[in-house]
């Protein structure tokens, strides 16, 4: 009795499991597959994107490592994407622990405020930053970086919220109580408890600057651009594949991010 | 630790605090001495935790003042107040392991690592839990935890230790054991403990003095025998046990129980009209063959409910006089709804109090 009842539950789980990798399948390869397509791409023998590749060459990787161009706006991209990481966990943290713990007057203005980034058309506000920033002197470096803090900045806000809820405010009231101050019980009770919430907005703020395009576009010039903009105008004006190069490795080390975030994840617990 | 050459005294004075239009403490006096075990018991709402957490400095009175040995603490940051605090539950940090969290306060006050060592492993042996330095938290049951925080909240030496409902999460047995190891420790270490609870046993059988909070006011203050048995009020003789009371007018010392016709003789009291003579449940006997005596009223009445309890039988009797009170019957009593008995009311054990229509 009890074994055949188990052995049915065991079953219809199965058949479960069966049907959940029945939907999931393809919705998983029409979400990957334009994302992965442009690796075999990369390593065409023929002078243009096309599908599918043909031939096995690594020369397009070559090609990319030569060019001092295509350097640079890799390292350009990679400037602008640590900088205005940092600069948005230095921003954001703080910010997303008072709104999750502390109560003061207009709270729910100052929220919707940071948010605001995450909601209006990124087009419309790089036609913003692009006058105002034009006027304020802020251009390539600075400016991109600028520009992408205040994108940043609403991710880490939003996850470290969301970690500083979970923090029970006896904690805090303990560390009070056993001797630490309001900047000791910052850094040793509330930072240690919301950390992955804080890596993971760092993480999201860092991919985000990493792709981004419309905005780099408007405040980027010719000599400072990042290698997203850079890709934009290659293929734009012809069809090379250093272009699928360059995007593999865009790719790879945004997917070697998560990852890696994943692994410290489960290594904490 | 050195027993009792730290413990100091606390003093609340015409302290008032209001969290927007609802007044928590109503102009409250305090006094606990120099290694006293105080518990503050009332139901919840009364304003026994607000009391602690104007005490710990987490928040500070409207009006009035908290003075630690004598010195005003309005101001002061809880963590320049030298004081112990022990909370309801999950207080320890998670992301540090036994030991840390032990030597945590030590830490903050610049203690070398050596000593923060020894202090721990003595912590550790004082709570019986050497050996569990490494764990973490989470890998401790509930009385582990809580025993991991008072050793945390006496390792510093504090001034005061306060306890905020300390056992309310834990199961009645392992309450206690934990209800002796808490005054173990106040004996060994000597220490002033401000113990804040809702469970009236727990505040009887641990403190020296029992403050009884209603409403933001002290109802009534004393000795565990004193509270028990001669209650000020209606509300602090229902909190702290059964009993049963009739309700009676008071002249001098003279006592009317109109609904038998019956005058008694009280002395020693100043109350003056509507009264009620109250008994605790287990003063309240049944009347035998033998002859009651002159201090003995004997009071027809109707058993409403009968509750077995182990050591003795617990029945929910209606007097003659129409007044429903809990009374104390041996063990092996077989009483069923609806029998009638005659209790005898010892005079001489009745405390008179003020008849109260605000909390029946």
């Amino acid at each position: 009795m009890k074994t055949s009842s188990t052995s049915q539950i065991r079953k219809a789980s199965g058949y479960r499991s069966l049907v959940t990798s029945l939907l999931m399948t393809p919705i998983l390869i029409i979400l990957l597959a334009p994302s992965l397509i442009i690796i075999p791409m990369s390593f065409t023998k023929v002078p243009f994107l096309s599908w599918p590749p043909k031939g096995f060459s690594a020369k397009w990787y070559a090609r990319l490592f030569d060019s001092p161009e295509w350097l640079a706006s890799l390292w350009h991209s990679v400037e602008v994407a640590l900088l205005s990481t940092i600069i948005a966990v230095l921003l954001g943290v703080p910010a997303g622990v008072s709104l999750a713990l502390k109560q003061w007057p207009g709270k729910q203005f100052v929220l919707a405020l940071i948010i605001t980034p995450l909601v209006v058309p990124t087009i419309v506000v790089g036609i913003g930053m692009y006058k105002i920033y034009a006027w304020l002197g802020l251009f390539d470096r600075s400016g991109l970086v600028a520009a992408h803090v205040m994108i940043g900045v609403p991710l880490v806000v939003v996850t470290t919220m969301s970690a500083a809820r979970q923090v029970n405010p006896v904690l805090l009231r303990a560390a009070r109580s056993l001797g630490a101050g309001p900047v000791s019980t910052f850094f040793r009770v509330t930072l240690p408890i919301i950390s992955s919430g804080v890596l993971s907005g760092a993480v999201f703020a860092f991919v985000s600057s990493w792709d981004e395009v419309v905005i780099a576009k408007f405040l980027s010039s010719p000599t400072y651009e990042t290698a997203p903009v850079r890709m934009w105008a290659q293929i734009t004006e012809r069809v090379d594949p250093t272009v699928a190069a360059v995007s593999s490795i865009l790719f790879a080390a945004a997917l070697l991010l998560m990852i890696s975030l994943m692994v410290v994840e489960r290594v904490r617990r | 630790m050195k027993a009792g050459s730290s413990a100091k005294s606390i003093k609340l004075e015409s302290v008032r605090k209001s969290y927007g239009s609802q007044t928590v403490l109503d102009d409250l006096n305090l006094h606990v001495e120099p290694g006293e075990f105080v518990s503050m018991l009332g139901p919840s709402g009364s304003g026994k935790t607000t009391v602690l957490n104007l005490i710990a400095g987490f928040d500070d009175p409207d009006a009035g003042s908290v003075l630690l040995d004598g010195r005003n603490m309005t101001g002061i940051a809880p963590e320049h107040r030298n004081i112990g605090v022990v909370f309801q539950n999950y207080s320890l940090f998670p992301h540090m392991s036994v030991a840390e969290n032990i030597e945590f306060p030590l830490r903050m006050r610049g203690v070398s690592k050596a000593e923060r060592r020894e202090a721990v492993g003595s912590a550790l042996f004082l709570v019986a839990l050497d050996g569990f330095g490494d764990r973490k938290p989470e890998q401790l049951s509930g009385g582990q935890q809580q025993r991991v925080a008072i050793a945390r909240a006496v390792v510093f030496n504090p001034d005061v230790l306060l306890m905020d409902e300390p056992l309310g999460a834990l199961d009645r047995r392992l309450r206690g054991d934990l209800q002796l190891e808490i005054k173990t420790l106040h004996e060994e270490l000597g220490i002033t403990i401000i113990y804040v609870t809702h469970d009236q046993e727990e505040a009887l059988s641990m403190s020296d003095r029992v403050v009884v909070f209603n409403k933001g006011r002290v109802e009534q203050e004393g000795k565990p025998r004193e509270v028990y048995r001669r209650p000020a009020t209606l509300f602090v003789a229902d909190f702290l046990g059964d009993s049963l009371s009739i309700s009676a007018t008071a002249s001098g010392d003279s006592v009317t129980l109109r609904e038998l016709n019956t005058e008694v003789a009280i002395s020693g009291h100043d109350q003056r009209g509507p009264v009620r003579l109250l008994w605790r449940s287990d003063h309240v006997s049944l009347a035998g063959a033998a002859d009651p005596g002159d201090r003995i009223l004997s009071m027809p009445a109707t058993v409403e409910t009968v509750a077995y309890a182990g050591t003795i039988t617990r029945m929910r009797v209606k007097t003659a006089t129409g007044d429903i009170g809990v009374i104390e019957a041996p063990e092996d009593s077989e009483f069923a709804a609806g029998d009638a008995i005659v209790l005898a009311l010892d005079l001489d054990k009745a405390s008179l109090l003020p008849a109260d229509n605000d909390n029946t």
